[in-house]
């Protein structure tokens, strides 16, 4: 047991470090036995239990994930636009941003965590070098390239429009089958070129 | 002396003691005292504080070994986060010494096991109460202050569902209104610590009474900033290279306390924060560091450069 809560806190310091700079991977460790899914269900035992809600989108892995997520976290499983963390098993969510609970004006904080948990690498997109993010937790003011290829570009101009009426918004998580996550906070200022 | 302090040995107890044959403290609470569902309902939250940079996110606030009021908020921030890799350090207004300070430190520390330090460069977790340390904080370091009044506005609204409407709105017209006044009135803004800041241009914050000399070291900072108020119930951050602004006006700037010229009696350092006592019962009065540890570095660093003067004659 001890071993599991161990391994919750040193990835919840990594996701801690991925929330706060924006853009940068971090690498998660992943419990055995769990292949494809070992990523996002690590994400998954570090912050959901039976006090939250989630809702698991996609396809492939999604069914598997649902039911892992459920029985190791007992989280309870709400519609896409009730949900407080969206696993979304694609590139893209393919217009589930845009219904995600984005909080309200007096709770912000209420809005809904993406989780996208995709192999980008295979992707092979270079898209993300015509992004620049910038704001809290980036050092350079002129902005700084995301650090994750693959990410398809429509994907941040969803997020751009989401987390348009900021403080209200989502906020994303990037995670690949690997470990590597990389964080992007409703703050973090997103520009496509 | 060495700074960073391991885990002692439990003491040998006469076998009458009534805890003679008790497990430790680690063994008999969960590692860092609170329950793992109550540690992923801070750790949740304080995601989102870190995404919405000054944002007050509430949650529910433990019961703790200490009293409301004594640091709860710090503390149970710096339990859901601490883990065995880290090194902990706790001041109270600078100092290591002081009571809170200690207490809080051995509590963790038989809880989890983690080492203790008094020096800042080594610390991965700081836990303060009022003050930023002086020496400057490193990207891997989190920085968690304990907060009595997280609320920047209760200073003109006590009703608490009117300030997170006025948060909501941006509207901070009372607040700005109130800083006038105190210049109108007194030709200074009153507020000495707790000075509210505007934190990534949207949402005002309390920084916790820190003096006005650490409000300007919020801004840009290299370490993650994390705020708790146990009694109130409410979590907030300022994620590194952030802006942090103190309120203040064209014509009349954000100052920074004076000391006119008065350097540590201690150490002879003029660039730190520094507490004014009473060194007699004459009233003679002294200068010194308020950051206990920095004022000790300080002073072994300029006993160095003597020793190697001396040496050099």
């Amino acid at each position: 047991m001890d071993e599991g809560m161990h391994r919750n806190q040193k990835n919840y310091r990594r996701l801690l470090d991925a929330m706060s700079c924006p853009g940068r991977i971090v690498r998660l460790e992943i419990p055995d036995g769990h292949a494809s899914i070992g990523a996002a269900l690590a994400v998954g035992q570090c912050l959901l239990d039976s006090e939250v809600s989630v809702c698991v989108i996609g396809n492939g892995d999604a069914p598997a994930l649902q039911s892992t997520l459920a029985a190791v976290t007992h989280v309870r499983t709400a519609p896409l636009a009730k949900a407080d963390f969206i696993f979304i098993c694609a590139g893209q969510s393919l217009g589930g941003a845009r219904l995600a609970w984005r909080g309200r004006s007096e709770a912000p904080e209420e809005g809904a965590t993406l989780v996208y948990c995709h192999d980008f690498v295979r992707t092979g997109s270079s898209d993300h070098l015509r992004i620049r993010l910038s704001g809290p937790g980036i050092a350079r003011q002129e902005g700084i390239v995301p650090e994750m290829s693959g990410i398809p570009l429509e994907e941040f101009r969803e997020l751009l429009a989401v987390n348009a009426d900021y403080p209200l918004g989502v906020d994303v998580f990037f995670v690949r089958p690997n470990g590597e996550v990389m964080g992007l906070a409703r703050a973090t200022r997103i520009q496509v070129r | 002396m060495p700074l960073t302090t391991a885990m002692p040995t439990q003491p040998n107890l006469p076998s009458t003691h009534w805890r003679a044959g008790m497990p430790s403290a680690r063994k008999r609470y969960s590692y860092a005292f609170l329950d793992e569902g109550a540690k992923r309902e801070i750790r949740r939250k304080l995601l989102k504080a870190v995404a919405i940079p000054g944002c007050q996110v509430s949650f529910g606030s433990r019961e703790m070994p200490i009293a409301r009021g004594w640091g709860t908020g710090g503390l149970q921030l710096t339990l859901s986060l601490i883990g065995p890799d880290d090194v902990l350090k706790v001041i109270d207004q600078g100092s290591d010494d002081s009571v809170n300070a200690v207490n809080i430190k051995k509590f963790v520390r038989n809880v989890t096991g983690v080492p203790l330090t008094t020096d800042t460069r080594v610390a991965t977790l700081i836990q303060t109460r009022h003050r930023i340390p002086e020496e400057p904080l490193h990207a891997n370091q989190l920085l968690v202050f304990q907060v009595p009044i997280p609320e920047p506005l209760r200073l003109v609204e006590p009703s608490e569902r009117k300030t997170r409407r006025m948060h909501a709105e941006a509207d901070y017209s009372r607040m700005w209104l109130y800083l006038y006044e105190d210049i109108v009135r007194f030709n200074e803004i009153t507020v000495g610590a707790r000075y509210p800041v505007m934190v990534n241009g949207r949402h005002l914050m309390d920084p916790s009474p820190i003096p006005r000399w650490d409000v300007a070291r919020l801004n840009q900072s290299e370490a993650l900033l994390l705020f708790c108020a146990g009694r109130e119930k409410r979590i907030y951050a300022i994620p590194a290279h952030t802006d942090v602004e103190p309120l203040s006006f064209e014509d009349f700037a954000f100052r920074v306390e004076n000391f006119h010229g008065h350097c540590c009696s201690r150490c002879g350092c003029a660039g730190s924060f520094l507490d004014e006592v009473i060194v007699d019962e004459s009233g003679r009065r002294t200068f010194i560091c308020s950051d206990t540890a920095y004022c000790e570095k300080m002073r072994r660093r300029g006993a160095a450069a003597d020793a190697a003067q001396e040496e050099n004659r």
